[in-house]
């Protein structure tokens, strides 16, 4: 066992050290990637934003749609100016932070009827494009095979149910907590730029070819609404003579093709540095990727697709009508076609996927500040995951779309009232914030005219104009989503409300008995100072009270005198989680508590002292790795995943390590499964596992190479350097031949492996004689060695 | 509706296309000086690799 001379008295306080951490622990991205999460988002919008607003306001549609992804970097910088300001700057902060909490509650009502209706319009769209597919697939075929009869889906219901399907599908991904991945984001946005750039290049080609004419541009006489589009108006003389107001409701019916703002607010805190300056590039990428798919193929869509079959056959599956009316053999169009629908299943099926983990984020940001009751917050048993909140917010995807039987055009009309009103609310309290904080900011929408002492923010007040103006007269032009907006808002107003108002009793009793049962420490970053531990401790993870196997290993396998046992509790925060958690702002749910009683009463049973740690986190492999190297630890335990294997975990762990920035220090990891048995595994560069036969090899090698003449200063190190360099010489000339050499020796080691000859030793309760160690370390030395615990 | 609709019509549309004049000015401004921002090549980053 290690001797270590403790240099820091340890708290000479009864109740137990549990610090409570306020940055959260995350990975960052490049832009790209964030630019790549936002666009999922933004751009599914582009397969029927262009249909939605020609079947409104007319054949000017495209141009309004131009209007509209062009207005919209106005609103992406009073986003980007909020996040200058608060790296989480979505709506519920900055509204927060500006009015209050009512107006707060309020925006996010508005914010989740926005979210809810996402997934619902993706899935329905997604399944438009589908089942237009095969219907016209089914129609060719008939034609050129002689079908006695045609094979006909019936679009709405059908779309309804492949809506329904995806739905279901991403609820049980995030029900079993899906891996947020930007690389599978950055994958999609590849697919379709490929779709995007072939739709461009063929679509111009087309309009060259045809001699086509521009749409009409956006005046009073050339905008005709339909009836819907009328709204409340419908049957008023108002309606027969609206002037520039149809203009105004035109924009309104438009808005659709704004989305994504938020999704860019998310996103921020994950923005690797410079942030401001990567924000900014990941802003610029999806203007021009927005102008040029949701503008310009909705521009060319009207110019390509016939006037007779572009909203009657294709209003909601436009990007399939211009692929089938594109120039060219109609074999090559239908592959074009299935490609576009490939495409638009993918972007479609990843926004309602977006969707729910938006929402999810949103809801759980808002429980943390204690407005929704601890019920949500309470872990799926199996998984961790949230699974109320994933369950309430699927549960209501799919009420909308059963409600609506896939009606596209009923969604879409609803979808902008979250839209515009959440953009809004965000405005509003930007502009607010200017008097209120009136201190630098790194980035400012521009316009702002300063008269003496003060500024006015003309920049800032025209978009919000603009997207007030367009929100009230959306009240008026837009009857269902006014009825079920305010209907939806009110609910969740109310919920919100009343759910805030019990959780406070709670939470005030809660936060009592925390602080008499343990010693509150507030930090900003995790160190040892602030836990006042020793270097080579021990993290211990901890999710669920009821199995708390791993702490009881780690505490069998630790001497607390000579090494500190730290146990780590990770409060996730998920997509929509802010960079920084207030110390007033962190609530402790029952579950928290209950796991920090337990995590006590076994450390208690078994006479040991141990430090509590509790961490935002936004990965949690990132977090236990960076927790890890804040606090020079020298093991990690974690308890046996439910979803994945002690080799995974491992894996995880070691990405997470890999990906962490200079100085870091490795340390051994083990996995502790529920019936005691553990594997070890070491974090970080170290030396392999040798087997004895391999050892046998090396000698023998030696024994024989040493009788030839000038080889009798030759060591062992040296052949297995001559060894490697030959084999890294080889993999530099022939990756596939030594690829399979290796494959080759692997498969020979696993069929000679027997007892005894395992490259990791699954440990018993009493251990192989094998402890968790503490490094022996001189008081005055400055790097201590690592202790390799068990290498594998 | 009809009376209210008036009303509005008259609040409103000033409203917008004044802010919609701003909100063009916003853009220009905006995509400029991001323009300038952003494209020199920091020296302290990795950004721009995928």
């Amino acid at each position: 066992m290690a001797s270590f001379k403790p240099t820091i008295a340890l708290p000479q306080s009864n109740r137990v050290r549990l610090v409570v951490a306020s940055s959260v622990m995350l990975t960052f991205i490049s832009f790209w990637r964030a630019a790549a999460i936002v666009l999922n988002d933004l751009a599914s919008s582009a397969f029927y934003a262009g249909g939605l607003a020609e079947e409104a306001v007319g054949k000017a549609a495209p141009w309004l749609i131009l209007c509209v992804v062009v207005f919209s970097y106005a609103v992406r910088a009073v986003y980007v100016e909020s996040c200058s300001m608060f790296t989480r700057g979505g709506v519920y902060r900055i509204v927060k932070e500006a009015l209050g909490g009512t107006f707060a509650k309020l925006s996010v009502s508005a914010l989740m009827f926005d979210y809810v209706l996402t997934g619902p319009i993706s899935g329905v769209s997604a399944g438009q494009y589908i089942v237009g597919m095969l219907n016209d697939l089914a129609v060719f075929c008939a034609t050129r095979f002689h079908w006695a009869a045609t094979p006909h889906l019936r679009p709405d219901l059908a779309s309804a149910f492949i809506a329904i399907c995806i739905t279901i599908y991403f609820w049980w991904q995030n029900t079993k907590g899906i891996e947020e991945s930007s690389e599978k984001a950055l994958d999609i946005m590849k697919i379709t730029t490929v779709m995007v750039v072939i739709l461009l290049i063929w679509g111009f080609f087309t309009v060259i070819h045809r001699g086509a004419q521009l749409p009409p541009l956006p005046t009073p006489s050339n905008l005709h609404f339909s009836n819907d589009a009328l709204g409340f108006l419908k049957g008023t003389k108002f309606a027969a003579s609206l002037g520039l107001f149809g203009v105004l409701m035109a924009f309104g019916h438009s808005v659709l093709a704004m989305s994504g703002e938020e999704s860019l607010a998310q996103v921020n805190r994950e923005i690797e540095h410079p942030k401001l300056k990567n924000l900014k590039r990941a802003a610029l990428v999806i203007a021009v990727y927005s102008f040029m798919f949701t503008g310009l193929c909705s521009l060319l869509a009207v110019m390509i697709i016939p006037d007779a079959v572009r909203v009657h056959v294709y209003r909601d599956n436009l990007i399939a009508g211009m692929a089938m009316n594109m120039v060219g053999p109609e074999i090559l169009r239908i592959i074009f076609r299935v490609f576009v629908v490939l495409v638009g299943f993918l972007i479609l099926g990843g926004a309602v996927n977006t969707a729910i983990v938006g929402s999810t984020g949103v809801l759980m940001r808002i429980a943390e500040d204690g407005v929704l009751t601890d019920w949500f917050r309470k872990p799926q048993k199996k998984y961790g995951t949230s699974y109320r909140i994933v369950n309430l917010v699927a549960g209501m995807q799919l009420l909308v779309i059963v409600l609506t039987h896939g009606n596209v055009l009923v969604i879409g009309e609803a979808y902008a009232f979250g839209v515009i009103w959440s953009f809004t609310f965000n405005a509003l309290a930007m502009l607010v914030l200017r008097w209120k904080f009136r201190g630098e900011r790194k980035s400012k929408v521009p316009l702002n005219l300063r008269i003496g002492n003060t500024e006015i923010p003309i920049g800032l007040l025209s978009v919000f104009l603009v997207l007030l103006t367009t929100a009230l007269v959306n009240l008026l032009t837009k009857s269902v989503a006014t009825i079920s907006g305010v209907i939806f808002a009110g609910a969740f107003f109310v919920v919100f409300s009343l759910s805030e108002r019990d959780n406070k009793k709670r939470h005030d009793l809660a936060t009592m008995q925390m602080k008499e049962h343990f010693q509150l420490e507030h930090q900003d970053n995790v160190g040892r100072e602030a836990l006042e531990i020793r270097p080579g401790a021990v993290v211990v993870t901890m999710r669920d009270s009821a199995a708390p196997f791993a702490l009881k290993w780690a505490l069998t396998h630790t001497n607390t005198d000579d090494q500190d046992l730290v146990v780590l509790a990770a409060r996730m925060v998920g997509v929509g989680g802010p960079e920084y958690l207030d110390a007033s702002e962190q609530l402790f749910s029952e579950h928290e508590q209950m796991l920090f009683t337990k995590a006590v009463s076994v450390a208690e049973s078994f006479g040991k002292h141990i430090s509590l740690l509790v961490v935002p986190a936004g990965d949690i492999f990132a977090a236990l790795v960076q927790t890890a190297n804040s606090l020079d630890a020298a093991a990690v335990v974690s308890g046996l995943s439910t979803k994945l294997t002690a080799e995974e975990q491992a894996y995880h762990v070691g990405q997470a390590w890999e990906a962490l920035a200079e100085p870091k220090r490795q340390f051994t990891f083990y996995v502790v499964k529920p019936d005691g048995e553990s594997l070890s595994f070491h974090i970080g560069p170290h030396a392999p596992t040798i087997d004895p036969s391999e050892v046998q090899l090396v000698h023998r090698l030696w024994l024989n190479l040493r009788r030839a003449p000038g080889m009798q200063d030759l060591h062992h190190s040296d052949i297995l350097t001559y060894a490697l360099t030959h084999m890294a010489t080889e993999f530099a000339r022939d990756k596939q031949e030594t690829l399979k050499g290796l494959q080759k020796c692997i498969d020979e080691t696993n069929n000679r492996r027997g007892l005894g000859t395992l490259r990791y030793e699954e440990l018993d309760e009493s251990g192989p004689g094998y402890a968790i160690r503490a490094p022996h370390i001189k008081p005055d030395d400055p790097d201590p060695p690592i202790d390799p615990g068990h290498a594998t | 509706m009809d009376m209210l609709a008036r009303m509005l019509s008259k609040l409103l549309v000033p409203l917008f296309f004044a802010g919609m004049a701003g909100s063009a000015f916003v853009v220009i401004f905006t995509l400029i000086r991001d323009l300038r921002q952003v494209l020199p090549k920091d020296d302290t980053t990795g950004g721009a690799d995928l």
